[in-house]
């Protein structure tokens, strides 16, 4: 039996770049499915995915937030952004598409060292 | 030290898989052991033998690497159909190079929790 590791996914990039962003959850969703504690962490251009207004009817691209939604389900611990990078977009924290653990730009590097695993995505 | 490295970019998109070569080769050289390499998103495309590349040919030195110091080198399954790599039943690997083989995301959370570190090398 292994130590339990805690995993962080750190999601940087925009919506709709290919299929990137569902593959980050499939990967995400098979580490919960081993039954290892899971936080996922939105900042740069990532915060954009936590958007609720992407919807690009008849462009044949899937928009990532009906599966972030569904994160809960599979015991994905936290969810947390960056306060700087929504600022910086003009993104309000209440207009997101789920609740969210906000994190200042010098709480991330502390945050992302209490996991066992950072994993990049894209 | 057990490194698990993960490749996220394709060899003609960026530095990072080139970069996650020369690390391997020179882990490799230090003593450190490397139970895995997986190549996820893009980092597939790694696998795929080009006609072009000639002696920039990344998949042939993946090859290299694989018949001496017989690394373990894992394509992503779904990440290799969407890219067109292996036929949508996971069985026709006839476009890969010699020495990778197709896998799954279980074997790389596996590795993981056996590993001291990860590193992961994207664009």
């Amino acid at each position: 039996m292994n130590h339990p590791k805690s995993f962080v996914f750190v999601v940087r990039r925009p919506p709709f770049c290919g299929g990137r962003n569902a593959e980050m959850v499939d990967q995400l969703l098979a580490v919960a499915a081993f039954d290892q504690p899971v936080d996922v962490l939105f900042l740069d251009d990532g915060v954009w995915q936590l958007q609720a207004a992407h919807v690009l009817e008849g462009a044949g691209l899937r928009p990532l937030a009906p599966l972030l939604q569904t994160l809960e389900f599979y015991d994905v611990r936290e969810v947390a952004a960056e306060t700087e990078s929504l600022a910086e977009r003009a993104l309000s924290p209440d207009g997101l598409v789920l609740p969210v653990r906000l994190l200042a730009r010098s709480e991330v590097p502390g945050w992302i060292a209490g996991h066992d695993l950072a994993v990049g995505c894209g | 030290m057990k490194f698990v490295i993960q490749i996220n970019a394709s060899p003609r998109e960026a530095q990072a898989a080139n970069t996650a070569y020369q690390f391997i080769k020179a882990a490799l050289a230090n003593g450190h052991h490397i139970p895995l390499v997986f190549f996820y998103y893009d980092g597939v495309c790694n696998a795929q033998v080009s006609s072009f590349a000639g002696e920039d040919d990344l998949s042939a030195r993946w090859s290299a690497l694989v018949r001496e110091h017989g690394l373990d080198l894992v394509l992503c399954v779904s990440a290799a159909q969407r890219r067109g790599l292996v036929s949508t039943d996971g069985k026709d690997e006839g476009l890969l190079a010699p020495g990778f083989r197709i896998g799954g995301l279980g074997q790389w959370v596996d590795a993981c929790l056996k590993a001291d570190r990860l590193l992961t090398f994207a664009a």
